[in-house]
């Protein structure tokens, strides 16, 4: 049965891959971020000096996806940087459902307060994600900011109370916290949140020589045992982030198969108006700009580099047996065409 | 002709994936960096008033068979199940609110609507224009 799913889904995946539409896109509205964390995938920084995007260039490029796609079937992920260091976010927010996208963040929670939050809701917010790194000191630690923890608790309590919003808690998992994913589990349900997911630290920004943070190959099987439990168990719905293909451990630690959609379903513009697939890929990767091309012509006619994948059959995944099924990982893993996987979880 | 058919075959492959259970989560994803996307969780409920006046109207049964919800309204014109659903489509469903109680909160015509996907996560508001009055 197995042997079959596992079919059915590479027939699924090829089907969506030769349809690709695009209905999750990221836009990061900003490099600003009230936080400087350890492990930051874009290296961000506090002050910076490249300016926040104006969001009228962004309605501007997206205005095609709004005459292809039916309306709520294509959601905006705002980003940053920390996107509510954004004055103008709720006016962007509420502007997108008015030209019918759904739209979320991807906040550090620090200025997530109930006035914010009222503000956000009332503009048709619907979808966040918090992170959260550890318990307290961890987290502190990870984030490089004494009330970290404690003001993302505080937004996690805001955001699982209401019903209008999906919401996940996302933990970048390293060698300090995960002794404690124990612990950290028992004080989510403790507070109500209902959904989490597992993330390790890719090698890429500012953690690529932070060794500190990189996980063994026997953690991350050892997080992967512990996703898988806390599955079968059933108290909240934890998932491994769709960052790798697990090997045994596919049908263990997500609801379904590891299946990256980088220019599959997914894309993005960036600060500088780059139009992307996810923001972590390497810059590399650019299939055009939003000031000279638009969007949705780059959507139907590039991002072939991710739509055939042939090119990271390289490096580890030449003789790889599983390579049908993972088709050479996550877009992010790799620095550039035709360079080898950063890292593999396959585990046989 | 040929592109045709192979959008159609790709059309039909899709249908069946989301017809069968075991596949239909492949189409709730969310970027590995991002956050949940296509899924969507809701409790359904919301209230039916009189087009006119804005009162509550009670006794209208509230159906719809796309997310399986079947409820009457109370004497605040409020309809809920209290069942959490999640939501893989994001198209529109149909709702009808029908009369069920004959003249005894007054008569009501049928009130036959859709409603998107994204405004099932907040309270509906439907109205309906009444025929006669209670007897």
């Amino acid at each position: 049965m197995s042997a079959f799913k596992r079919f059915l889904f590479r027939v699924f995946r090829k089907n969506e891959t030769e349809i690709h539409e695009l209905n999750y896109l990221f836009w990061e509205c900003t490099w600003r971020c009230n936080l400087s964390c350890r492990h930051c995938g874009s290296d961000c920084k506090s002050e910076t000096r490249v300016a926040d995007m104006p969001f009228a260039d962004f309605l501007r490029a997206i205005e095609p996806l709004e005459h292809r796609y039916p309306r709520d079937t294509v959601i905006i992920a705002i980003t940053g940087g920390e996107p509510l260091l954004r004055e103008d976010l709720a006016d962007c927010g509420r502007a997108l459902r008015q030209h019918g996208f759904r739209w979320g963040i991807v906040t550090n929670g620090m200025l997530y307060d109930e006035q914010r939050h009222r503000e956000l809701v009332a503009a048709g917010l619907s979808s966040v994600t918090v992170s959260l790194d550890g318990l307290e000191e961890t987290h502190n630690w990870l984030r490089q900011h004494p009330q970290s923890f404690q003001r993302a608790l505080r937004a996690l309590r805001l955001i699982a109370n209401e019903p209008r919003l999906n919401y996940d808690v996302v933990t970048c998992v390293h060698k300090r916290n995960l002794p404690e994913l124990q612990r950290l589990k028992e004080l989510l349900i403790a507070n109500g949140i209902r959904y989490w997911r597992l993330f390790t630290i890719a090698p890429i920004g500012r953690a690529a020589g932070d060794s500190e943070l990189m996980l063994s190959r026997s953690q991350v099987e050892e997080m992967l045992q512990f996703i898988a439990d806390t599955r079968r168990e059933g108290k909240i719905n934890l998932t491994f982030s769709c960052e790798a293909y697990t090997g045994k451990y596919e049908e263990e630690v997500r609801d379904s198969y590891f299946f990256c959609r980088a220019g599959i379903n997914i894309g993005s513009v960036l600060l500088n108006g780059d139009i992307s697939a996810c923001p972590n890929i390497n810059r590399s990767f650019r299939q055009g700009n939003i000031y000279h091309d638009n969007l949705l012509d780059v959507w139907d006619n590039r991002f072939q580099i991710m739509r055939d994948r042939t090119w990271m059959r390289c490096g580890m995944c030449t003789s790889c047996k599983d390579y049908k099924q993972c088709l050479g990982g996550a877009m992010h893993l790799r620095p550039g065409e035709g360079e080898p996987i950063l890292r593999c979880y396959n585990f046989r | 002709m040929f592109k045709y058919l192979k959008e159609k075959k790709q059309k039909l492959l899709r249908f069946l994936f989301g017809s069968f259970s075991f596949t239909a989560l492949m189409f709730a994803f969310q970027a590995c960096y991002g956050m949940p996307g296509n899924q969507m969780e809701a409790i359904i409920q919301g209230r039916v008033s009189d087009v006119e006046t804005n009162e509550p109207v009670e006794g209208l049964m509230v159906v719809s068979e796309d997310v399986s919800f079947v409820d009457t309204t109370d004497h605040n014109g409020v309809f809920s199940d209290a069942e959490k659903r999640y939501l893989y489509d994001l198209q529109e469903f149909r709702f009808t609110v029908t009369d069920i109680d004959s003249t005894e909160h007054g008569q009501y015509e049928t009130l036959d609507t859709m409603v998107y996907g994204s405004d099932l996560t907040q309270p509906l508001q439907f109205k309906v224009k009444k025929v006669s009055d209670a007897q």
